[in-house]
C-alpha cells in the first residue's frame, strides 16, 4: 500500500498537468466558444504543453473585419496562457498579458484594417506546461 | 531540383522555429519547384480564411440570396475518386457556409447530406455529426451554434486527414472552399457592382499564392499538376493586382476588461474592372472543371 501511495505521488508530482488533456475535452472548448457572444466562430487553436514553452498559428486576417481572439486557458496563477498577436512581419501588435500591470485579458478584439497573414502566440511560462484554447471569432466590421 | 525543407522540420513542441509565410510565398514564387515542410504545409492549411468571411461580406452588401449560384447537389456521382471528393467537398462546404450565413435551413439539410455523403465515402464521416448539425439546421434561432457545429465538424476532419498522412485531401479541400468562396464573390460584383467585395476579391490575390504553395507540395501527382495549371491561369490574372501594405504603429485600450486594438496599418488595393471581369471568367471555367469533374 506505501509503495502504491508513493508511485502515485511520484505520477502526480512529475506528471506534466497537460498529459490529462484537460483543455481537450469538447466541454472546456464549448465553454471557451460560448465567449463569443455576437462573434462567429472561425477557429480553435489548442495548446498543450508539457514544459514551458509557445506554440504559433497563422490566419489570413481581412480588412473590414474584427476579430475576436478569446484566450481560453485552466486559470492556474503561475501558469497562464498568453497570447500575442503578431503582423505579417512579425511586429507585435498586442499580447493578453500586461506586465506592467500584470494584467491578464481574457480577449483581444482587432478591427483588421490591412488583410495579410496575422501570427498568434500562445505560450505558457510555468516550468510543467499547460494547456489552453485560442478560438477565434469574426464580426463584419460596420 | 532543388528540394529542402523550410523551418522546423525537426522542431520539438513548445520550441519549433517560426514560420514565415511571407519568406515561403515570396520564395515559391520565384521557385516554384521548392518543396514544403509538412509542418508549413499543416500551417498554410489552417491559415487559410473561412468562407463565412465572404459569405458574411456577400449578404451585408444587401444583394439576396442566389440559390442558382450553388453546386447542385445531384452532381455527387461526377465525383468518382477520392481527389474529385474532397474538392467537391470543399465546394459544397463553401455553398454551406452561404446558406448558413443567409440562413436558409431548408437548404441546409441537402448540402448536409451531400457533404456527408463524401465525408463517409473519405472514411472521415464519423467526425460529422450530421444528426445534431440536421436537428439544428431545422431550428432558425439556432443558427450561431450550426455554424459552430459545422465549422468544427470541418475542423476535425481537416485534422484528422492530415493525421492520417492524408493532407493532399486536405488541400483539395481547402482549395475547394476557397474557390468556391471567390467564385460567390465574383458572381455577385457581375450583378451588382460593390467596392468592398471587389477590395475583398483583389486580396485574395495574397490567398492564392498560398493555395499554390500548398498543392505545390503534391505536384507529381498527375491530378494535382492539372490543378495547378489551372490555378496558374488564375494567378496571372491576379498578378495584374496590386496591393500596397502601409504600416503604422498600432495602439491598444482597454474597453470593459477587453484588450481593443487599434491598428493603423492599411493595405491598399488597385485593380480594375477589366481586371475583376478576367478574374471572374477564370474562376467560372475554373470552377465549371471542378463540379462537372472535366479537367482536360
Amino acid at each position: 500500500m506505501k509503495i502504491i501511495r508513493i508511485f502515485l505521488w511520484l505520477v502526480f508530482a512529475t506528471v506534466p498537468f497537460s498529459v490529462f488533456g484537460q483543455c481537450q475535452t469538447d466541454e472546456f472548448l464549448d465553454n471557451c466558444a460560448s465567449k463569443l457572444e455576437d462573434y462567429t466562430f472561425i477557429k480553435a487553436f489548442n495548446t498543450d504543453l508539457p514544459k514551458a514553452g509557445s506554440e504559433e498559428y497563422s490566419y489570413v486576417f481581412s480588412k473590414g473585419s474584427s476579430y475576436l481572439i478569446i484566450v481560453c486557458d485552466q486559470n492556474i496563477n503561475g501558469n497562464r496562457m498568453v497570447v500575442n498577436l503578431y503582423d505579417r512581419n512579425r511586429k507585435l501588435i498586442a499580447s493578453s498579458f500586461n506586465p506592467k500591470t500584470k494584467t491578464y485579458y481574457p480577449d483581444l478584439l482587432y478591427p483588421c484594417t490591412a488583410t495579410g497573414v496575422y501570427y498568434l502566440e500562445a505560450s505558457i511560462a510555468g516550468a510543467k506546461g499547460g494547456c489552453g484554447v485560442t478560438i477565434l471569432g469574426f464580426m463584419k466590421s460596420e | 531540383m532543388l528540394s529542402f525543407c523550410i523551418y522546423g522540420c525537426n522542431s520539438n513542441k513548445g520550441t519549433a522555429e517560426k514560420l514565415d509565410m511571407n519568406q515561403i510565398i515570396s520564395e515559391n514564387s520565384q521557385q516554384p519547384e521548392l518543396e514544403i515542410s509538412e509542418e508549413s504545409l499543416n500551417s498554410i492549411i489552417q491559415s487559410l480564411p473561412s468562407p463565412l468571411e465572404i459569405a458574411s461580406l456577400i449578404k451585408g452588401s444587401g444583394v439576396p440570396f442566389n440559390e442558382s449560384l450553388l453546386n447542385k447537389t445531384d452532381k455527387l456521382e461526377n465525383y468518382t475518386t477520392d481527389f474529385e471528393k474532397s474538392l467537391a467537398m470543399g465546394v459544397y462546404s463553401g455553398n454551406l457556409g452561404y446558406i448558413n450565413v443567409y440562413e436558409k435551413s431548408f437548404l441546409a439539410i441537402k448540402y448536409l447530406t451531400a457533404i456527408k455523403g463524401i465525408a463517409d465515402d473519405l472514411k472521415i464521416g464519423q467526425f460529422f455529426d450530421f444528426e445534431t448539425i440536421k436537428r439544428l439546421s431545422s431550428n432558425s434561432d439556432k443558427i450561431d451554434s450550426l455554424i459552430y457545429l459545422s465549422t468544427l465538424n470541418f475542423e476535425k476532419m481537416d485534422q484528422f486527414l492530415r493525421g492520417q498522412s492524408r493532407s493532399n485531401l486536405s488541400v483539395l479541400m481547402v482549395t475547394g472552399t476557397w474557390l468556391e468562396s471567390l467564385y460567390l464573390a465574383t458572381q455577385v460584383v457581375k450583378t451588382k457592382k460593390n467596392d468592398k467585395l471587389i477590395e475583398r476579391i483583389a486580396e485574395q490575390k495574397m490567398v492564392l499564392d498560398q493555395v499554390m504553395l500548398i498543392l505545390y507540395a503534391y505536384k507529381n501527382e498527375d491530378f494535382f499538376s492539372v490543378i495547378i495549371d489551372n490555378m496558374k491561369e488564375l494567378k496571372s490574372e491576379f498578378d495584374k493586382v496590386t496591393i500596397i501594405y502601409n504600416y503604422r504603429e498600432p495602439s491598444t485600450k482597454e474597453v470593459n476588461g477587453r484588450l481593443v486594438i487599434v491598428d493603423n496599418s492599411s493595405t491598399e488595393v488597385k485593380i480594375t474592372d477589366e481586371q475583376v471581369a478576367s478574374i471572374t471568367s477564370t474562376i467560372e471555367k475554373i470552377r465549371a472543371k471542378i463540379i462537372d469533374s472535366s479537367y482536360n
